[in-house]
């Protein structure tokens, strides 16, 4: 099928691989068909997630995992059986969304709120982990270690 | 909106299956339990609202900065 959209023009995408977000995203409740798109031809980290009804509607996302290698949330079982997982599957996918500010150096990752897909059935919702010390902002890059001398010249 | 009181120890029921208690009243603070089906999200809603605000946030930034993906992309690596 083919879709409109306002970041990467009209663009061919296959119908099987469309992820459907029951309940949408809190902000784009309504929004609920998606198509996630690597950024790069050779895939990760980072993808775009790309509403298939709404052009103007295109998160970028990444892998939280390549940024914050101890990234850990536990995803309560209701909220797993709604997106179809049965126990002991694990065709779980997690992805962050990025916000990317006018100095992309500053991109912070959401990793109190990650999308969480069921890469079988496809479904997907974004679980809001509560019990996490994570917030929504996370920078994804660790800022530039000042130099050991402007670090000597500090507090004189 | 519906308004009731009630007092410490006191519940309200809302459907079938979901009941909630004043559990304490201290002063401005009021301790709430909810007792309802594990498939009923439950949230403090200024948490909600902080993610609708970031997702808004993070689609909308996208489009001002579009020239920064490829510097992002490059970043990386």
């Amino acid at each position: 099928m083919k879709i409109q959209t306002a970041l990467l023009g009209e663009l061919e995408i296959d119908e099987n691989l469309v992820i459907t977000f029951r309940d949408g995203l809190p902000g784009f409740e309504k929004e609920r068909q998606f198509i996630i798109i690597p950024m790069d031809e050779n895939g990760g980290p980072f993808y775009y997630l790309q509403s298939t009804t709404n052009p103007n509607l295109c998160l970028v996302i990444a892998d939280p995992f390549t940024f914050f290698p101890g990234y850990e949330i536990e995803v309560a079982d209701p909220d797993l059986q709604k997106i179809g997982v049965e126990q002991g599957n694990h065709n779980i996918v997690i992805y962050v969304i990025l916000t990317i500010p006018e100095d992309f150096k500053l991109t912070t990752a959401n990793l109190l709120a990650p999308l969480v897909i069921n890469s079988e059935s496809r479904q997907a919702l974004q679980y809001i982990a509560t019990k996490t010390g994570y917030s929504t902002r996370h920078l994804i890059f660790k800022p530039q270690k000042p130099t050991a001398a402007s670090a000597a010249g500090e507090g004189r | 909106m519906l308004v009731l009181t009630r007092k410490k120890d006191e519940t309200i029921v809302i459907g079938d299956d979901i009941e909630i208690t004043i559990v304490d009243v201290q002063g401005d603070n009021v301790r709430i339990g909810i007792n309802a089906p594990k498939s009923v999200t439950i949230y403090r809603k200024e948490i909600y609202e902080e993610i609708q605000a970031e997702n808004r946030q993070a689609a909308q930034n996208l489009d001002k900065v579009k020239d920064n993906l490829q510097k992002l992309k490059d970043f990386k690596k």
